[in-house]
């Protein structure tokens, strides 16, 4: 029936609108449980649909007055309700006052965070990631991966200046930010980049070598390899990435005498490169590291 | 005379009773934690689809190995269906354990594998590796091979976390069927918590009878052998009631074998699997949680409740029987191995409640069932025996059992209704009706086994003869 009226409403030409809209809302909209199946049934079908089909289900959407049921929804105090009516309004794109959306933002249930995010991301005409301004919870991984999917595959406007958010109070928000200027080639944030390398954060120190390592910043070997020795395994490992990108087998020798006879992790990136920058002498460094190895064990 | 066989009666009946009752108490309370749990999940997830995630270039790559011993049979099909594994960045390690069959042959035949000089570092000895694969034709990139003097399971997984490339790993049975979602799945708990999560575990189902095509399950059919649909019922207990419980409460003491995801620079640190126990799986996640909990580390294990991973189950009581004494031994040489870990308040809820239950519940329960059945028969013997309480309790346990099943296939129709058609809900439910008398003795006495096997210094894995899963459609036509 519902699947029926949806199909007829979207495709059907002779179907009179305003009055089965009346009709329907008057026979099958009188229960919570049909209002929750005829919202979960529009949003299936939008999920699927593009274009001018996309616009004419949220129109019905609002002719059918399920918006006042999912504010409602979202006022109500389970997380689960919240996030479920967030999400329809941002699959659906329908604004609501900022100020009702905002506070969930920093709500204690990441699903409810993440759903907030994704509405401002989504309804957004211009900087999508202003809401990273509000947002005082640290972004796990997975949100910002997510945010940077949603970026991609939602928001059509102009990029924004991630570099707006390198001082951001939050650190993942901070890593987020630098990752996304370098995803976006935003060379001219190079020179804001640079002084990230000398962060207290290790998290902070490899994601800026890895985006001024993306983005071809010749200069940034210079600034690194000094501070191998000090610096710990991971760190380590993507400073000798970035020999390997960017830099020469000169360059990869300065690290050699600094690499600990019981780095095996490194020993082993550290020859895999040499390979790579003498191809001639591969033999050579098989037998040398192996004979190295049989030793060790 | 008279009188001290009837005190030791009525002492033994009173600790069978209140054995019984506490055992009964423990699923009662893991039912209610699994429903709560399984709530949660269901409305964390009833409204988003995160598939599109797997378009993501940011997820971070994963290293799949699959140990492999003589499977000959069927090692082509079983890596080409891990190839089309739906994930943005993975490399597959298949580490072929000394199989005295045409494996290795077979793999480098059809995968185009030449060796290859791989620089590696045996962080956790190994078995010597004769060589390592690479495929010449680039399609099968992500493959590689590596070729080994037989050590066991355990052997061949540490190998691969030597040779593979990436931090985080999965370890899985080479004939495993995954989901398409699986690996997106599993890996979320490790990007989306901000403690440091140190492995992932998944649920498992029963793939017999299931109609496969191209390594994936195309329709989801009820076991049509009793042996194989009861372990159907099985597998929900364990997974949907008793893990989900523990996961509940951070304390989950194994994640299967057959499907894990696991942080390697925590398994590496922790000296990887054992070699010494059958029970690597259990041992490993125990050793891992107990080394993070002495260096005063937070971490979690995270735990999904999505069926994930389909596995063939043994459809042969002899076949069964080994695997469920092997379980038991393994189960057994993992609580002695961290015995310090039992009743120890350092460990916390790992300590006080995990290590005690499995020592009690898992470990005990069928010893303690098969002193009973001796003691039925001692009163038996003496005719001391009152039919009436004996009915009584008897009609009590048996609906308790078979309650707790219906409970659990209730919890499986609640969640992810993979059994769709009305039959097999009744199939399941004339299952478990039948399954208290007919299959349970069958794996208490394998328990015992398990253990007399164990005090014997037993250590050997037995063999898991599998008929290989394929479509029964073309089966049938053929």
């Amino acid at each position: 029936m519902l699947i029926d009226f949806l199909n007829s409403y979207l495709f059907d030409e002779d179907f009179e609108k305003q009055k089965e809209i009346e009709n329907f809302k008057r026979d099958h909209l009188n229960t919570k449980l049909e209002i929750k199946v005829t919202i979960k049934e529009i949003l299936q079908f939008h999920k699927n649909l593009k274009g001018e089909s996309a616009t004419a289900l949220e129109e019905l959407f609002l002719q059918l007055k399920l918006d006042i049921f999912i504010l409602k929804d979202l006022e109500k105090n389970s997380w689960y309700n919240t996030a479920r009516a967030i999400y329809a309004l941002s699959e659906l794109t329908i604004e609501v006052p900022v100020n009702k959306i905002e506070p969930y933002l920093n709500d204690l249930r990441d699903e409810v965070r993440q759903q907030s995010q994704l509405y401002f991301l989504k309804t957004a005409k211009t900087n999508p990631l202003q809401f990273l301004d509000k947002t005082i919870r640290p972004l796990t991984t997975w949100q910002q991966i997510y945010i940077e999917n949603a970026l991609k595959n939602y928001y059509e406007g102009p990029i924004p200046d991630f570099a707006q958010w390198l001082n951001h109070e939050l650190i993942s928000v901070v890593e987020f930010s630098i990752r996304l200027i370098s995803r976006y080639n935003q060379f001219e944030n190079i020179p804001k980049l640079v002084p990230f390398l000398k962060h207290g954060k290790e998290s902070v120190r490899i994601e800026s070598i890895r985006s001024l390592r993306k983005l071809g910043y010749e200069e940034l070997l210079g600034l690194i390899i000094p501070d191998f020795e000090k610096e710990k395994l991971l760190i380590k490992k993507e400073i000798l990435k970035s020999i390997k990108q960017l830099g020469y087998y000169s360059d990869l020798q300065k690290i050699r005498p600094l690499i600990g006879a019981d780095e095996w992790e490194l020993k082993i990136k550290y020859l895999n490169i040499e390979r790579y920058f003498l191809p001639e002498k591969r033999e050579q460094i098989n037998i040398e590291s192996m004979l190295e190895k049989e030793i060790e064990i | 005379m008279g009188s001290a066989l009837h005190l030791i009666t009525e002492i033994a009946s009173w600790l069978f009773l209140i054995y019984g009752s506490i055992i009964c108490t423990g699923y009662l309370f893991s039912a209610v934690f699994s429903l709560i749990e399984i709530r949660d999940y269901k409305r964390r997830n009833n409204f988003v689809d995160e598939t599109a995630m797997l378009q993501s270039l940011n997820l971070p790559a994963i290293s799949i190995l699959a140990p492999a011993y003589n499977e000959g049979l069927n090692i082509v099909e079983n890596v080409r269906s891990l190839l089309t594994i739906n994930y943005p960045s993975f490399e597959i390690v298949i580490i072929n354990d000394g199989s005295k069959d045409d494996s290795l042959n077979k793999l480098i035949e059809e995968y185009e594998l030449e060796k290859r000089d791989v620089l590696h570092h045996n962080f956790i000895p190994t078995k010597t590796i004769r060589g390592i694969y690479k495929s010449r034709n680039k399609a099968f990139k992500s493959l590689t091979v590596v070729d080994k003097e037989n050590g066991g399971k355990a052997d061949a997984l540490n190998t691969g976390i030597n040779i593979c490339k990436n931090s985080i790993i999965c370890c899985i049975d080479v004939d495993c069927i995954l989901e398409h979602d699986a690996m997106l799945k599993l890996i979320k708990p490790f990007l989306n918590n901000e403690k440091k999560v140190i492995a992932s575990g998944g649920v498992i189902r029963v793939a017999n009878s299931c109609v496969i095509e191209d390594g994936r399950i195309i329709e989801v059919r009820l076991p049509e052998k009793f042996i194989a649909r009861v372990q159907v019922l099985e597998y929900f207990r364990a997974f949907l009631m008793g893990r989900m419980a523990w996961s509940r409460v951070d304390g989950l003491l194994l994640i299967s074998g057959a499907f894990g995801m696991f942080d390697k620079p925590t398994v590496i640190e922790a000296g990887g699997y054992n070699t010494n126990t059958v029970g690597e799986d259990m041992e490993l996640l125990v050793r891992m949680r107990r080394m993070m909990r002495e260096k005063k580390v937070p971490y979690t294990v995270g735990f999904v409740p999505d069926p994930l991973c389909w596995t063939e189950v043994p459809q042969s009581w002899k076949v069964l029987q080994s695997q469920r004494n092997r379980w038991t031994r393994g189960t057994a040489e993992t609580l002695w191995i961290h015995k310090k870990m039992l009743f120890n308040p350092k460990y916390k809820i790992l300590g006080m409640l995990s290590t005690p239950f499995w020592f009690f519940f898992e470990w005990l329960a069928p010893l303690i069932e098969f002193l009973g059945i001796l003691f039925f028969l001692f009163l038996l013997l003496f005719n001391q025996i009152n039919w009436i309480i004996f009915s009584t309790f008897f009609l009590a346990v048996y609906s308790f059992a078979f309650l707790f099943s219906v409970t659990a296939l209730f919890f499986e129709e609640y969640s992810f209704q993979q059994y769709t058609k009305p039959k097999y809900i009744f199939r399941l439910i004339g299952t478990a009706l039948l399954e208290p008398l007919l299959y349970h003795p069958v794996i208490m006495w394998s328990a015992v086994m398990g253990n007399i096997d164990m005090i014997r210094g037993k250590k050997k894995w037995g063999v898991m003869t599998r008929t290989g899963l394929t479509n029964p459609v073309k089966k049938n036509k053929a």
